[in-house]
């Protein structure tokens, strides 16, 4: 099946882009890599008069390495942080965590932006950036913002751009050498999305605990009580139990399993990047 | 229409072209390079995997106007390169290929493998052709072919990975503001209801509301097919027939997909134990998504004038929309209905009227006048997603 029919422009630069969206007020669509909105258009699950394609938009295909973080572009590629083109503040846990989202055909376009904006509850990059508490940076009219990326994604499918804003980007934070980090998976073939996932990322030094699980219905899940289920004092079990309660047995089994596996990812890894 | 100038193949090529146009459809259609094969259109089987700027790229997931300047490669432009010649070979000797279909986006993608993963072991390779559907030879023979390459060495490959910049900008267009195509109007009456409950198999949900509102009070609202519709976002119902039957139509999207059933369905009551039964089928016309599904609801005394609404959902959706159709995110929006519905009944009760905020994750379109239909058949229907 083909898309309706729509127009197509590329902007010199991201006020042109938000510009034409506010003249558009809600019929145009931001396209990046297409890999998530090519499928819905292809469908009509989505219908749309115009894109406005940013997918080689040189501010957000920029990289900037600051003292305390990465800025990275939203329109930097999955296979760009895979490859280590781009500066991976994590010193390789956004790399691995990149080189496992779709296939490489489709990493060679899809954008981290992209993934944050499309807001599918199983993505990869939603969980990883909500454990790493990276920041969303947002351009609009007349003004810019940056916020956290747990509340930059609002529920399925769903984030927190007004109608004339841009995502130029996500600021991650460098954690520091003896942080420990692990990120798990569930999924039924290679590249589909996941049915569950779990992350966990410890940083003494930095006093920043943080557990959250993913693929649900909703935005990922940040765990009350990180510390403990980190320690081991808290079980996974009785952490999802107590902010999800009546779930059915094989979904709290996959969750609980998610966390498990991530814990001992974590505990059995020391430095960034080992 | 969209200029583009690209290279395929070697040579330059300009053209005008569609927006909505794909790359892949642009290469058999406008230049009848038909060995870029087609499947999916959704970007998972990888038959059309192709070379762009170098790498490998999902051509029915990348539009031509937007490959302005872009280096394209297809299998026919491969074939004096000396790595695609020895990828060519092994998958003869290997038995590699069958029918064919997969073929040439397996090619691109093995072209990839070998040329960025030079040391992988099998396991790894079959992880990389992952996004690669063959139904014809089992992979056996693919691996054995790519493994044979690994292993004898790879020849250079001419074509590698470069990046590519904007270099032909658009004027701020001027918006013609057309509304977006919602729904697709229907002649005549929705398809008919030709199914029995027994048949609607699927997921199952199962939901449970306190409402402070009495039991009999509730099931006054609920059994009132009018009213309850009007507390459901999205449904307008068309007519209710003596015999139960309710057609209708419930609108709703949720982030950027929006769907519009229009459907039948029966509804029988109990008041004996108030309790009720639901079950019907609906079709989206512009995504030819459908949808099958039953419910049976009940209501207890719970507690002082509060009641308990209890509701089992099976659906099942078909199509397109299928995609969205898993249980936790249909759970989600399931929830959060429900919310709204409860709150719309329980300020019905007190005659008031309950306003759904506005910007929520997922919403109900703009809809026209109030009304009926299977109440909770259409609350299914919106768990669809
Ligand atoms: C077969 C297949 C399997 C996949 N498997 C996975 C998987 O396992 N895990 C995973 O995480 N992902 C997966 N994906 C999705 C993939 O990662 C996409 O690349 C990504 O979700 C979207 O990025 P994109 O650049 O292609 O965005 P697009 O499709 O171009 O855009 C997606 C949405 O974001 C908006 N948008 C894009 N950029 C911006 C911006 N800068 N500012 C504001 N809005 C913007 C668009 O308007 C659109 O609504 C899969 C995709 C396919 C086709
Ligand atoms: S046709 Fe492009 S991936 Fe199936
Ligand atoms: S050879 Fe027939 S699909 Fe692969």
């Amino acid at each position: 099946m083909k898309p309706v029919s729509f127009d197509y422009s590329v902007p010199e630069n991201s006020l042109a882009v938000v510009e034409h969206l506010k003249n558009a007020q809600g019929t145009a669509k931001i396209v990046a890599g297409n890999q998530s909105l090519g499928p819905m258009l292809n469908l009509r699950l989505v219908r749309t008069n115009a894109l406005i394609d940013v997918g080689l938009l040189a501010e957000v295909r920029k990289c900037v390495v600051n003292q305390d973080n990465v800025f990275i572009g939203a329109g930097i590629t999955h296979a760009e942080i895979e490859d280590g083109d781009v500066q991976d503040p994590t010193n390789g846990w956004m790399r691995e965590a990149a080189g496992n989202i779709a296939y490489r055909a489709v990493r060679s376009r899809g954008t981290i932006g992209g993934s944050l904006c499309h807001a599918d509850p199983a993505a990869d990059w939603l969980i990883v950036l909500t454990g790493l508490k990276a920041f969303a940076i947002v351009q609009g009219l007349s003004s810019n913002r940056k916020l956290p990326v747990e509340n930059f994604i609002t529920g399925p499918f769903t984030n927190d751009l007004k109608e004339d804003e841009i995502l130029m980007g996500v600021e991650v934070p460098k954690p520091s050498a003896t942080a420990k980090w692990g990120y798990w998976k569930f999924m039924r073939q290679v590249g589909e999305f996941a049915k569950a996932s779990a992350v966990i990322y410890h940083d003494e030094h930095k006093q920043i605990t943080r557990c959250a699980i993913g693929a649900l219905g909703r935005q990922p899940l940040l765990l009350h009580n990180p510390e403990k289920i980190f320690d081991g004092t808290l079980t996974p079990a009785n952490a999802i139990k107590e902010s999800l309660p009546d779930r059915d047995f094989a979904e709290m089994t996959m969750h609980v399993t998610a966390i498990e596996r991530a814990l001992s990812i974590a505990r059995n890894r020391s430095e960034p990047g080992k | 229409m969209h200029e583009i100038s690209m290279t395929v193949n070697g040579s330059v090529v300009q053209a005008s072209v569609e927006p909505r146009t794909h790359l892949a459809d642009f290469l058999r259609d406008d230049l009848l390079l038909t060995g870029t094969h087609l499947g999916c259109e959704q970007g998972v089987c990888g038959a059309c995997t192709i070379l762009v700027d170098g790498r490998p790229v999902r051509s029915c997931l990348t539009f031509a106007c937007g490959c302005d300047g872009a280096d394209i490669r297809t299998i026919e432009g491969l074939n004096d390169d000396p790595l695609m010649k020895q990828i060519q070979n092994a998958f003869c000797e290997n038995h590699g290929l069958q029918c064919g279909y997969c073929t040439p986006g397996m090619l691109a993608t093995a072209y990839d493998i070998v040329r960025r993963l030079p040391d992988i072991d099998d396991q790894q390779v079959r992880k990389e052709l992952s996004g690669n559907l063959c139904r014809c030879t089992g992979y056996a023979g693919i691996v054995a072919a790519i493994r044979q390459v690994l292993d004898s060495g790879p020849e250079n490959a001419s074509v590698t990975p470069i990046t590519r910049e904007s270099t032909r900008f658009s004027e701020l267009p001027k918006i013609e503001k057309k509304n977006p195509i919602t729904e697709i109007t229907v002649q005549g009456h929705p398809e008919s209801l030709d199914i029995s409950p027994e048949e609607i198999t699927g997921v199952n949900l199962d939901k449970e509301v306190i409402l402070e509102l009495s039991n009999e009070k509730l099931w006054e609202i609920i059994s009132d097919l009018p009213t309850v519709a009007s507390c459901i976002p999205g449904m307008s119902l068309e007519s209710v027939g003596d015999d139960g039957s309710v057609i209708g139509r419930l609108t709703i999207a949720v982030g950027p997909i929006k769907a519009s059933f229009s459907g039948k369905g029966i509804v029988n009551f109990n008041p004996a134990n108030t309790s009720g039964q639901l079950y019907g089928a609906g079709t989206d016309r512009l995504t030819r998504s459908k949808i099958l599904a039953s419910l049976s609801f009940n209501i207890e005394h719970f507690e002082e004038n509060c009641s308990k609404l209890s509701l089992h959902v099976i659906y099942d959706i078909r199509g397109p929309l299928s995609q969205f159709g898993r249980k936790a995110l249909v759970e989600e929006i399931a929830d959060s209905l429900l919310k709204d519905i409860t709150r719309s009944i329980v300020a019905k009760a007190s005659g008031t009227e309950h306003k759904i905020p506005e910007n929520r994750s997922f919403k109900v379109l703009p809809f026209m006048g109030t009304v009926l239909k299977s109440l909770i058949m259409r609350l299914f229907r919106q768990k669809k997603f």
